[in-house]
């Protein structure tokens, strides 16, 4: 058999992917910008819409998605103090905890107008309780430790099977009074308080105590609530704990 | 015996605008400095509007459960932030006319409406903050959360459109107009209203995924048949400045479809016209691109593009309104879909 006799495939039509919207969901058919046909149609202008339609709201929904997962991941893997500084969802979850924070504070400022006249320089004052902006997180797997805060002076005592960070911000120097700590909350509302947190007034010499303990299997995550002075039924300040991965 | 879209959309939007627009009034008292400040800030608002987003919004919430003044800040809120952002459009697309009158920008110049435009979003905070004493903290800060999501889907979308005019993009596709449409418009006008409505009424953020699409649908049938409406609806009705979106070239999916259609001679054409800033463009050359928009079948096109999200959207609707009891609420959402496409 000659080379001329060989049966040979016809010259390919293209010998790349289409890379279009326009054409995506029927290849040939779509108005491809630039064809200067003047009067090419896509077949089906509905069918195609919907289907179009659906691939762009599906994108957008995958793309959050996998930014989500990304950060859950992370969290998971290496814990949020151990990210790394670069990446985008890095800066992402940066700039989240930075806002988270600057809320926190505006949001008991907003709560100190809101239960009555601002009594002086404490309540004007008001900053942020979270490390991004003030207090002095105590680390520790458990036992006690103690915390020289703004205005006075706290133990802290952690018991915890797990790394933890506990921050806190009093904004009262009245630390005989039994303060009462609401149950932490983190920002997924699908995780559980944490409930055993508690405030223990200082008697005599013997400091105020803060008492946190971690059940084992709590998720990791940061876990916020505020500290109410029952007298005045106001904010006097706030705690945040940052549960790390084993 | 069923109500229909025309009767039951317009009497719920005009209940609930009422509502919205007596509570409006809180915010928008005269106090100095007046002239060129609070005076100003309270002229969009009371031009009307149909008060679409507060209406969605309290529907709802109220079809999941919540009474309508739980609904009332967020819904003043959405109609500030609206109005804010309608100030600062007007502004970027240098637009003569909004809601039958003069823009704030052709009466006072460029930096007393931006001015407002600032002080209407203030006001918008104010009235999101204002949620707490109603809805508690906790609600109150995630609605804020939602809020901020919404405005900034809002500007990136706004980014987008403003990035084509400036560039002078002429390739784009259908589906880098959806993404757009996505981000500018659905996100506040169906998006935040329907997630908003449905948070206050159940408590909770879980599930609220589902009114992406839903809300997605909804907004770009809307946002599609607001931009035909531009180019053939009734003078009388339709309160901004006719084929103003031609003479500001701005890239609606008609535009597009046009660039995709014509021949190259006549994209040539168009890609001049589009180059040139809006004052240097002649009526001649719009007449020509409305004149080879009919030839080509755009607006039809864009029509037919229109019924099939709204399709959708009923599809949509259904996944997540089917198991919820029948309401004059829940039924005003659906009739919302067919009402978009049949508004004059």
């Amino acid at each position: 058999m000659s080379a001329d006799d060989r049966v040979r495939r016809p010259p390919l039509e293209r010998d790349h992917p289409i890379r279009n919207w326009s054409s995506f969901f029927a290849p040939g058919n779509g108005a491809s910008p630039g064809n200067g046909s003047g009067e090419e149609r896509a077949p089906d202008p509905v069918a195609r819409a919907v289907e179009l339609g659906y691939a762009v709201i599906d994108e957008y929904i995958r793309q959050g998605q996998n930014v989500a997962r990304g950060v859950a991941q992370q969290m998971g893997d290496r814990g949020f103090s151990a990210m790394p500084p670069t990446g985008e969802w890095q800066q992402a979850m940066s700039r989240m905890a930075q806002l988270s924070a600057e809320w926190m504070g505006m949001w008991f400022e907003l709560a100190q107008r809101a239960m009555g006249p601002v009594d002086g320089g404490a309540g004007s004052s008001w900053r942020s309780p979270f490390p991004a902006t003030g207090g002095s997180p105590a680390h520790g797997t458990s036992g006690t430790t103690g915390v020289r805060v703004e205005h006075a002076r706290v133990r802290v005592e952690v018991a915890a099977a797990r790394p933890i960070e506990v921050s806190l911000d009093l904004r009262t120097e009245e630390l005989h009074a039994a303060l009462v700590v609401h149950s932490l909350r983190a920002v997924d509302p699908s995780l559980p308080r944490l409930t055993e947190v508690s405030f223990v007034p200082a008697t005599g010499d013997a400091p105020a105590v803060l008492r946190v303990r971690v059940p084992v299997e709590h998720p990791p995550g940061t876990y916020r609530g505020v500290v109410i002075d029952p007298r005045s039924n106001r904010p006097a300040g706030s705690v945040a704990v940052r549960v790390l991965p084993a | 015996m069923r109500t229909t879209a025309a009767e039951l959309v317009p009497a719920v939007l005009d209940e609930y605008g009422e509502l919205t627009r007596v509570a409006l009034c809180d915010y928008l008292r005269p106090r100095e400095p007046r002239r060129h400040l609070y005076g100003i800030v309270a002229d969009y608002p009371q031009r009307g509007g149909r008060m679409l987003r507060p209406s969605l919004c309290i529907a709802t919430a109220r079809v999941f459960g919540a009474a309508p003044e739980n609904a009332l800040p967020t819904a003043v809120a959405l109609e500030l932030l609206h109005n804010a952002f309608l100030v600062h459009d007007d502004v970027e697309d240098d637009s003569e006319e909004r809601r039958g009158k003069p823009t704030l920008n052709s009466l006072h110049g460029v930096p007393v409406a931006v001015n407002v435009g600032d002080a209407l979003t203030l006001l918008g905070i104010r009235a999101l903050l204002d949620n707490r004493g109603v809805l508690g903290p906790w609600l109150s800060m995630r609605l804020i959360e939602e809020t901020e999501r919404m405005a900034r889907e809002s500007i990136e979308g706004q980014a987008i459109e403003l990035g084509w005019r400036r560039d002078n993009a002429l390739h784009l596709t259908e589906a880098d107009y959806l993404d757009m449409v996505l981000r500018k418009t659905c996100w506040y006008t169906t998006i935040y209203p329907s997630r908003a409505g449905a948070l206050i009424g159940r408590g909770h953020a879980s599930g609220l995924e589902r009114f992406l699409r839903f809300g997605f649908f909804l907004g770009a049938a809307f946002q599609i048949q607001d931009d035909l409406l531009n180019l053939r609806g009734d003078p009388a009705r339709y309160g901004k400045e006719l084929e103003g979106d031609l003479w500001e070239g701005k890239r609606t999916l008609m535009l597009i479809r046009l660039l995709e259609c014509c021949a190259a001679s006549e994209r040539d054409r168009l890609g001049e016209f589009l180059t040139r800033p809006r004052r240097a463009r002649q009526a001649s050359d719009v007449s020509w691109v409305r004149e080879r928009m009919d030839h080509y079948g755009c607006l039809d096109h864009a029509g037919r593009v229109a019924h099939a999200l709204a399709g959708a959207a009923l599809h949509e609707y259904a996944e997540i309104y089917a198991p919820l009891p029948d309401s004059r609420d829940k039924q005003f959402i659906r009739e919302l879909v067919t009402w978009v496409l049949e508004r004059a």
